[in-house]
């Protein structure tokens, strides 16, 4: 169990085992540190300082690497109900699941409609996620329910998944499911304050989808007014007008979602240009050299240095050749090659001069 | 809406960190620009910990301004809509000072 501190300035915290931390500088009194400081009743306060969600992201960052393992684009879809999601999803996989793999992960509070709706449609896989399996059906996907729906995908046969989360403007915007990207699909039929009412999401997005813009002639809808909403509370956000019913804008809309790079994997360290690729036969010959050095000295007077004289010119002679011939000539091989050869010479010329 | 599974988190940390000790009380700091309403969190706290080991622990809610920097004139203001936007110029070039915090700040523990 962590230790509880008090400080002379009445602050009290925690720490965890083994955390290092200096109490002279801030008059800190160590001597009422541990649990001397409130021998009488009293409250203890424990700071946490960590992020409420922080158990979701710590999923979130998993389904990340996932994806990005798997070189797939993860977008996360957000609406609310009745926006067209699904028919946009519909028209995109029309557009391009001919020629790029797309899953779904459909998450809905109950019935599997949208996924036997999509799993006909051209996608190449679905996995549904149903929040009513939580409590009392969430009105919202997170990094879990996601994770759960991960494994019936085949996600490194994947080129793009979107996650089409539940209809709901407030809840999905807060929870990080691991995706590359956060879209929404905004109908026209909503009114010009969404952006204003429902900040959280309309600021969270990257892209919104400007959605039923077939109906613009028959609606008192006023979109540069809309515009300019959207801008207040998200000025980067892509913004693209579409029609999933006629199919208008189809086309920009699948450009955003495949122009979502998956996040390159961290790269694996640099190899030095110097460092052999086989480094077994350079210690391996270090040590003949060695062995040489100490044999000269010691076997000198038997006359066996100038056999390993021999062995060790031989020695280097053969290394020096299968790295010619290998793939790649360390510099580091070539010397110690070098070496054994000066000591085979050495152990060659010590045994001349003692010869009679 | 969501305030149910916020509390789930906020319980689930608490029982972690308490460690056998029983919290009296646990508060949390929620930014203005969060879409989660005090009232509702303290009531969805009180129906998540009913009957748990948490039964009877309170939920402070520090509600955290949302105020942004100029980076046009430099001021910085305090928003009264969510709206990032400065309001001595109205220029919309900001950045976010506080407002989206959304942080398990401590809990206090009554020891004998």
């Amino acid at each position: 169990m962590g230790r509880i501190h008090v400080h002379a300035d009445g602050e009290v915290h925690e720490h965890d085992e083994g955390s290092d931390h200096l109490h002279g500088a801030d008059g800190g009194r160590d001597d009422v540190g541990d649990h001397s400081g409130y021998a009488a009743t009293g409250t203890v306060r424990v700071e946490v300082l960590e992020r409420i969600l922080s158990e979701n992201d710590r999923v979130a960052a998993a389904n990340r690497r996932d994806f990005a393992s798997a070189g797939v684009i993860s977008v996360n879809l957000m609406s609310s109900p009745g926006a067209g999601k699904t028919t946009l999803l519909k028209r995109t996989l029309a557009q391009i699941g001919g020629t790029r793999r797309v899953g779904i992960l459909e998450g809905d509070i109950a019935t599997s409609l949208d996924a036997d709706e999509l799993a006909g449609s051209g996608a190449a896989a679905v996995s549904l996620v149903n929040t009513s399996a939580g409590f009392g059906g969430e009105c919202h996907l997170d990094a879990v329910m996601v994770r759960s729906g991960l494994g019936r995908l085949p996600l490194p046969e994947l080129d793009l998944l979107i996650i089409e989360n539940v209809g709901n403007l407030v809840c999905p915007a807060e929870f990080d499911v691991g995706e590359h990207a956060k879209a929404m699909v905004y109908a026209i039929t909503e009114g010009e304050e969404k952006p204003l009412k429902y900040p959280v999401m309309f600021r969270a997005v990257d892209a919104v989808a400007v959605n039923k813009m077939d109906l613009l002639p028959h609606l008192d809808f006023d979109l540069g007014r809309f515009l300019a909403n959207l801008r207040a509370v998200n000025p980067r956000a892509a913004v693209i007008q579409v029609s999933a019913r006629t199919g208008a804008g189809i086309g920009e809309w699948c450009s955003w979602l495949l122009s979502q790079a998956p996040l390159p994997l961290p790269a694996p360290p640099a190899a030095s240009p110097l460092s052999p690729p086989r480094p077994a036969p350079l210690t391996g010959l270090l040590r003949v050299g060695v062995l040489v050095l100490v044999l000269q000295v010691d076997l000198v007077r038997m006359r066996v240095s100038v056999a390993i004289s021999v062995v060790a010119v031989l020695v280097s002679v053969l290394d020096m050749l299968v790295s010619v011939l290998g793939v790649r000539v360390g510099v580091d091989r070539v010397l110690v090659a070098m070496l054994v050869c000066v000591c085979a010479r050495v152990g060659v010329l010590v045994s001349h001069q003692d010869s009679p | 809406m969501h305030e149910l599974a916020v509390c789930e988190a906020i319980a689930g940390t608490v029982r972690d960190r308490a460690r056998g000790r029983n919290p009296a009380s646990v508060r949390v700091r929620i930014g203005y620009l969060r879409q989660v309403v005090p009232d509702s969190l303290v009531f969805s706290w009180e129906m998540v910990t009913a009957g748990t080991d948490l039964a009877g622990c309170g939920l402070v809610v520090d509600y955290i301004p949302a105020v942004v920097a100029c980076a046009a004139c430099g001021a910085r203001s305090t928003l009264e809509a969510p709206v990032l936007m400065c309001a001595s110029c109205d220029s919309v070039d900001v950045e976010l000072v506080s407002g989206n915090e959304f942080d398990l700040a401590s809990f206090d523990v009554t020891v004998a």
